[in-house]
């Protein structure tokens, strides 16, 4: 069946916080209604994009997560969406995406690059 | 021993029949792995032996321009006094985490600005336990249940539910904030200014914004009350550190109120101690300026194109700091010295291979609250971050 | 979700036979959560095809019985990152072990009903629990703070 969520882009609000777990994974913790309402379930991908900058993350669900967003652990994969100004907290457009999270190797190439 | 696995430093870890008994999962991975994925003595790219590493990494702080020291904030309190004289004989600057992390309210306690406490004093005395900012069940798992909460303490003796009012303060009901049950309360901030301002009002007997007049009430019961303020508080604050500080201090007018920084890496507050002890300042130091100042802090020398070298310490920026700043380690040479195998060593200049501080090699650290501990290792590394850095000022 | 009695006895025969050694189906029922009687101690759902698919789905919900320990307890290892709210809370560590648990060290008894080993909750000695034997009471402390509900009971 055809996912209408698969077309939609969401407005989220995202707190970075220490986790105890998975903190190698690209992995957002999202508020349960939150993904109810954007149409997203667990372990599907979603690409989080603020600003010029978006990383593909494996979704979960997190009851402790924000209302109307998610929380992204404290890793690699969280710094390079953030900035000094929004260490904590941001708002980013999250959606459904085909493929897999992205890999921790993959934004060291984007520093790399800048070479 | 002493888990060095953030700044708690629990002392009261058992290593019986290869098992690690009482540490928290978090320490229990810091302490199980320390042989896993260990970093190697590479000089652009080729494994070299030790001598070389050291030899590469002091030729090429020799002809830095402009060296900044960064990191250290997970090596013990010997090897930081040996990086501060690296980074004042080269004339260079000296930063940590804690610039961009809680050093400002360390900085307030060492210039006795606001009034702070030991944990185990929290233990023994404290009432209202304030968690502002901070989600301690995953920074820092044991602080609730070894040091503040949930003990029972000389005059605290009755358990959490009596003698003890807990707050939780937190854009988000987090674990931490679910346990805010009885005698407690979660307070969902939107505006950590407008908070501070509620708190002053409440205790002044004035109608507050956010609803903590039952909370000042409390405070005004006991003899002793603590807020452990975590990353939360500090970004909350944008910037006005004063307007906390004096808030700390027209509170301790009404009922004592004290402030103990929620958790960071294992030796920041270190950091900050030993930084001070020697230069009066606590971090982001210039040693041709003979001054600290935002601009010197490593996020921003990178950002302003101001180093051209670093001898990083136990950090690993590529992966911590945000990419508007990571992007930037690869316009400078960089010397990494560290244990594991981290991307800002793998991509580093020079690497060094060393110990891990309070597993392999021992020392001193600083809790988060102030009291100094001396390391337990189980292992006796040759190679330590102390003999590294010795070897490297000996070279300059 | 904890398992009730009640879910339990709508699914037995309900006939109140009196073959298990009960007086009522309920009663079977609630000493089948308790674990002081078996399921293979009511004859009729065994002997009678009728009861087939009811007894299917008993052996499906009583499941989690078979990884609780004596006092019902069940802690899931996954969700644990070894805070140990639980064992420095628990009233009976309190007790007997003052100098440890009772003030936020790993426990300092020989035999503590929980420790932390590995960074996860384990149990070591059940017997200790305010939950176990004749006078047994419901205390839920541990369950109460943990954070995660890493921590739960078969009865609730």
């Amino acid at each position: 069946m055809m996912r209408i969520a698969k077309f939609l882009k969401f407005e989220a609000f995202f707190v970075v916080a220490r986790y105890s777990w998975e903190q190698e994974k690209a992995v957002v913790y999202l508020n349960p209604e939150f993904a109810k309402k954007a149409g997203i379930k667990s372990d599907d991908v979603v690409l989080i994009t603020k600003g010029e900058r978006s990383l593909k993350f494996r979704a979960k669900l997190l009851e402790t997560a924000p209302e109307n967003g998610g929380l992204i652990p404290n890793s690699i994969f969280a710094n390079y969406l953030l900035d000094f100004q929004n260490f904590k907290k941001f708002n980013a457009y999250v959606e459904i995406v085909e493929g897999e999270e992205s890999k921790a190797e993959e934004v060291i190439r984007r520093i790399t690059e800048k070479k | 021993m002493i888990c060095t696995g953030c700044s708690c430093l629990c002392e009261d870890i058992e290593i019986q029949d290869s098992k690690i008994l009482n540490a928290c999962e978090k320490g229990y991975k810091h302490i199980s792995r320390f042989k896993e994925s260990k970093a190697k003595n590479r000089v652009y790219g080729k494994e070299v032996d030790l001598d070389k590493a050291i030899e590469s990494a002091v030729e090429i702080l020799k002809s830095a321009k402009s060296p900044a020291i960064y990191g250290l904030d997970t090596t013990t309190v010997e090897a930081q006094r040996i990086a501060v004289k690296i980074a004042e004989k080269l004339n260079g600057y000296i930063d940590d985490n804690s610039s961009f992390c809680l050093g400002e309210f360390v900085e307030a306690i060492l210039r006795k600005k606001i009034p702070s406490a030991t944990l185990d004093e929290v233990r023994d005395y404290a009432y209202v336990l304030v968690y502002w900012g901070t989600n301690p069940y995953h920074s820092i798992p044991r602080h609730m249940s070894k040091f503040t909460y949930y003990p029972r303490g000389k005059k605290r003796n009755r358990g959490y539910d009596e003698d003890r009012f807990l707050v939780v303060i937190d854009v988000r009901r987090s674990e931490t904030a679910k346990l805010a049950k009885k005698n407690a309360k979660f307070i969902k901030v939107e505006d950590d200014l407008e908070l501070v301002d509620s708190f002053e009002r409440a205790l002044e007997g004035k109608a507050p914004k956010y609803d903590v007049a039952e909370i000042a009430r409390e405070m005004k019961k006991a003899d002793f009350n603590a807020i452990f303020g975590g990353l939360g508080l500090k970004y909350g604050l944008r910037g006005n550190y004063e307007k906390f500080f004096s808030f700390l201090n027209k509170a301790n007018k009404f009922a004592p109120l004290y402030f103990i920084p929620a958790g960071f890496h294992s030796n920041m507050r270190g950091f900050n101690e030993t930084l001070f002890e020697e230069v009066g300042e606590v971090n982001k130091f210039s040693f041709i300026e003979k001054r600290s100042d935002p601009n010197f802090s490593f996020p921003e020398l990178l950002k302003n194109k101001k180093i051209d070298v670093a001898l990083i310490v136990g950090t690993d920026p590529m992966s911590s700091l945000p990419f508007d700043v990571s992007e930037k380690l690869y316009e400078i040479k960089k010397v990494v010295l560290d244990p594991r195998e981290t991307f800002t060593a793998k991509n580093a200049e020079v690497s060094i291979s060393s110990a891990f501080s309070g597993i392999e090699c021992g020392g001193e650290m600083v809790r988060s609250d102030g009291v100094r501990v001396k390391l337990e290792p189980i292992e006796k590394a040759e190679i330590d971050d102390v003999y590294i850095l010795r070897r490297i000022l000996e070279g300059l | 979700m904890p398992l009730t009695p009640m879910e339990i006895y709508k699914l037995l025969p309900k006939t109140n036979c009196k073959k298990c050694g009960e007086q009522t189906c309920m009663s079977f029922a609630f000493k089948l959560l308790n674990r002081e009687k078996k399921l293979e101690d009511c004859k009729p759902l065994f002997e009678e095809k009728k009861y087939e698919v009811q007894l299917k789905k008993l052996r499906e919900i009583l499941k989690p019985l078979e990884k609780a320990t004596e006092t019902g307890l069940i802690v899931k290892s996954e969700l644990c990152n070894g805070c140990g709210n639980c064992i420095v809370a628990c009233p009976v560590h309190v007790e007997k072990d003052p100098h440890g648990a009772g003030i936020g060290r790993g426990p300092r008894i020989r035999d503590p009903i929980y420790r932390i080993e590995n960074g996860k909750l384990v149990i070591v000695n059940m017997h200790l629990c305010r939950r176990y034997g004749k006078n047994r009471i419901l205390c839920v402390v541990c369950r109460e703070n943990c954070p995660t509900d890493a921590i739960s009971f078969l009865e609730g």
